[in-house]
Order: structure tokens, then C-alpha cells, then sequence
């Protein structure tokens, strides 16, 4: 399967989404206004992925902040992924943060069904 | 009564107003509006959390204010008119904006903001936790999650106001207060 890769600009994140990679990673500020179109191409491409996951698979998320209709988005990566452990295949969310990320984690941590790691940035 | 647009004209003048804007927005502006907001915060505000938290309301509010402005173009350029303003106060910021909005959306943005305003800390967790959980993409509720951002980053009740422009606008304005410290 192909690897689903964006670079960061001042208002999207990077996506780094490579099979043949240890994890997968979504890195710094996410304020689109139409967040939808933006990660709409990752979520297609995560109905493929997770239709045949690796056997292990780790997402790294690293954000520095995200607005609210991000944070719906981030809700469905989530929920692509919530269907690898039910294929039997292994999945762990690491959340990366800061002292302004930790709250918006466990949001996140409370309402999804993974595995969920939070990991504090030290200075 | 609060009055974005009063506001604006008042404080044009003055140092207080960090960044103050009056006009139509698109996507490509509301970037490059970010970019001044972001150096204009860099060479004000030393701490670097508080930034980080005036800049992601700056966001929400613009956000907001750009998915409720009118888009019909057939109305007069003054309806098409947004503000948004950054203002400095001895204790703090303040994050304003104004556009205009129909009448009968009135009812429902007021409900949503009164809602908002009167949870407490745990409640409002609760309520965002629960919208964040089942309103994922719909696009219905929005503003209530934006709201509740605000509301939650700030640490504050959202001030706001409508103010009637005709039989079918009105003015809404609305005001996040930001403290230096908490």
C-alpha cells in the first residue's frame, strides 16, 4: 500500500502515513477552516489501511494546537483506527504534549477506544 | 451594550488596538490576518502559554465569524462586513468580533452562548467531551463546540450582544476576555 505523506504548512499538519514505517505521525498545528476537506483524503486512505493493518501499529500524534472542526477529524482518524484491534492486529495512540495539549488529550483519552499513551514534552 | 463595531471605531486610534480589522474575509486572508496576529502577539506578550491561548481563540473567533457571516453576495457590502479585533488591556486581552447575522438565527445563537455561559467547569468538560464524541463531522453544532472553546481557553463567560440593523440584520457582537494570569 502506498504511503499517505502531506508536508506541514502554517495551518495544516504533517501527515506522515508509511506502511513500510515504525509509526505513523501527525505533527504540528492543524486550523484549516474547512478542516473536512483537508483530512478527508487521510481518512479514504485509512479505510484502506485498516482493512489490512500491519501487524503492529503506532500513531504519534505531536500537535502544537488544532481548532474545534479539527478536532472532529481528529475524532474519525480515531475511529478508522478503532477497527484495527478488532482484526486481532495491535494498535497504540501515543499523544504528545505540552502543558496546553494536555487537557484536549484526555478529551480525546475519555472518548476513544484505543490504547492511548500520553507522553509529556519535556523542554 | 456591547458593540464590535463601536469599538473598532474608538479604539482605530489607539495603542490598545493590537490588530483590528474591518472588511470581508476569504480563506487566503483569514491566513495571512493569522500571520500578522501571530508576529504582532510575538513582540507583546512574553509568556508564551498565554500567547499560545490568545492566538487559539483569535482562531475559534475567526472561525465563528466566518461560517456565520452572510454569504450571500446579493446583500450590501456593509453586511459582508466583519471586525475583528485584538485588544490590550492593563490585566489581559480581549478577542472581539462582529458580523452580521439574519434575524432568526438570533434565537438559536443566543440559546447556545446562555447554555454555555451558566456550566461550571466539570459540566462544560462533560458537555464537550459529549458533542466532541457524537457530533464527529456533522456539521450541525459547530458553533457549540467553538463556543464551549472558547469559554473553556479563556476561563471566562463569553460577552456578546445583537444589535437590530434592519427587519432582516442584526449586529452580533461578541467579546472573550482573556486574564494575564491563570
Amino acid at each position: 500500500m502506498e504511503a499517505y505523506y502531506l508536508e506541514a504548512t502554517p495551518k495544516t499538519p504533517k501527515l506522515d502515513f508509511n506502511p513500510a514505517a515504525d509509526t505513523f505521525l501527525i505533527s504540528g498545528r492543524s486550523i484549516p477552516e474547512n478542516s473536512i476537506e483537508f483530512y478527508k483524503p487521510l481518512l479514504d486512505w485509512l479505510d484502506d489501511y485498516v482493512n489490512n493493518p500491519k501487524d503492529s501499529t503506532n500513531f504519534e500524534v505531536k500537535l502544537e494546537y488544532f481548532n474545534t472542526s479539527s478536532s472532529k477529524c481528529l475524532v474519525e482518524i480515531f475511529r478508522k483506527l478503532e477497527k484495527i484491534p478488532q482484526t486481532g492486529k495491535e494498535l497504540s495512540v501515543d499523544w504528545y504534549f505540552d502543558e496546553d495539549m494536555q487537557e484536549s488529550g484526555e478529551d480525546f483519552k475519555e472518548i476513544i477506544k484505543v490504547p492511548f499513551r500520553m507522553i509529556q514534552i519535556k523542554d | 451594550m456591547l458593540n464590535t463595531v463601536d469599538q473598532y471605531n474608538k479604539l482605530k486610534e489607539s495603542d490598545k488596538l493590537l490588530f483590528g480589522y474591518k472588511g470581508f474575509i476569504d480563506e487566503t486572508l483569514i491566513s495571512n490576518l493569522m500571520t500578522i496576529v501571530e508576529n504582532k502577539l510575538g513582540m507583546v506578550e512574553y509568556n508564551s502559554r498565554l500567547k499560545k491561548k490568545i492566538f487559539n481563540i483569535l482562531v475559534e473567533v475567526v472561525q465563528n465569524v466566518y461560517h456565520s457571516s452572510e454569504e450571500n453576495t446579493r446583500v450590501s457590502q456593509v453586511l459582508r462586513n466583519v471586525y475583528i479585533l485584538l485588544v490590550k488591556r492593563n490585566d489581559g486581552y480581549e478577542v472581539l468580533s462582529g458580523n452580521y447575522i439574519r434575524n432568526e438565527q438570533i434565537d438559536k445563537l443566543k440559546d447556545t452562548i446562555e447554555e454555555v455561559n451558566k456550566m461550571d467547569e466539570n459540566s462544560l468538560r462533560e458537555s464537550y467531551r459529549d458533542r466532541l464524541d457524537k457530533g464527529a463531522i456533522s456539521d450541525n453544532g459547530r458553533a457549540g463546540l467553538g463556543i464551549m472553546d472558547m469559554v473553556r481557553k479563556s476561563g471566562n463567560r463569553l460577552d456578546y450582544d445583537f444589535i437590530n440593523f434592519d427587519k432582516e440584520f442584526s449586529l452580533f457582537s461578541l467579546k472573550v476576555n482573556i486574564n494575564n494570569n491563570q
